[in-house]
């Protein structure tokens, strides 16, 4: 009786922890900002095909870009209203993946000095540094 | 560390999720806790002891 007098006080309809709920929050965030980049960067592509001034081109650049930069804020706030083990193993996974992307990166630069490699487009730093930082995190063990 | 905070919880009747949100914390949380995969801070410690009436060395059991 007295369990279900505790489940009646949580509610039918109970929310989920404020964790779990900024989890929640930020994976839908995650997906409605990936497909605003693309149709950023689509639309980007298409005005600067026509652009003939440096302000349309400095528009057409700052969608994608102001879109990235939303991405970041709502990745930082994510982690920041995790609780203690998800900041650890978040902030874990971002040192990897800084660490590791920044290493190549500059393994690929040497070469790209000493053997005239061609140089590496950064415009796939941020999307290899989700990829490490996608394996670094599961590695951990995080579990559903 | 070894701990019995599933006993805890089922004896309660209460899912992770219901746990998670009385700790404040995710539910990967309560799963890693149980599991033995994760040591609470001392504050988390603290909350459980206090959500369960318990001492902390009643709950958590140090295994060396």
């Amino acid at each position: 009786m007295e369990q279900l007098r505790e489940r009646q006080h949580l509610g039918p309809d109970r929310a989920p922890s404020p964790p779990d709920a900024a989890r929640a929050r930020f994976m839908v965030a995650h997906v409605i900002l990936a497909l605003l980049f693309i149709v950023a960067m689509t639309g980007g592509a298409a005005l600067l095909s026509r652009a003939d001034t440096l302000a349309l081109r400095v528009a057409a650049t700052a969608a994608p870009a102001l879109v990235l930069c939303l991405w970041a804020w709502e990745f930082a706030r994510m982690i920041r209203r995790a609780d203690e083990m998800m900041q650890a193993a978040h902030m874990r996974a971002v040192a990897i993946a800084a660490g590791l992307v920044l290493f190549a990166a500059s393994l690929w630069g040497l070469f790209e000095q000493m053997l005239g490699l061609p140089a590496y487009p950064s415009v796939y730093l941020l999307p290899a540094f989700a990829v490490v930082y996608s394996v670094a995190l599961s590695a951990q063990g995080v579990r559903e | 560390m070894k701990n019995i905070l599933r006993e805890l919880r089922t004896e309660r009747g209460w899912t992770q999720a219901d746990l998670a949100l009385r700790l404040y914390v995710s539910r990967q949380t309560i799963n890693a806790l149980e599991a033995g995969r994760y040591d609470p801070s001392l504050p988390l410690a603290f909350r459980i002891a206090r959500l369960f009436e318990r001492k902390i060395e009643d709950i958590f059991f140090d295994q060396d």
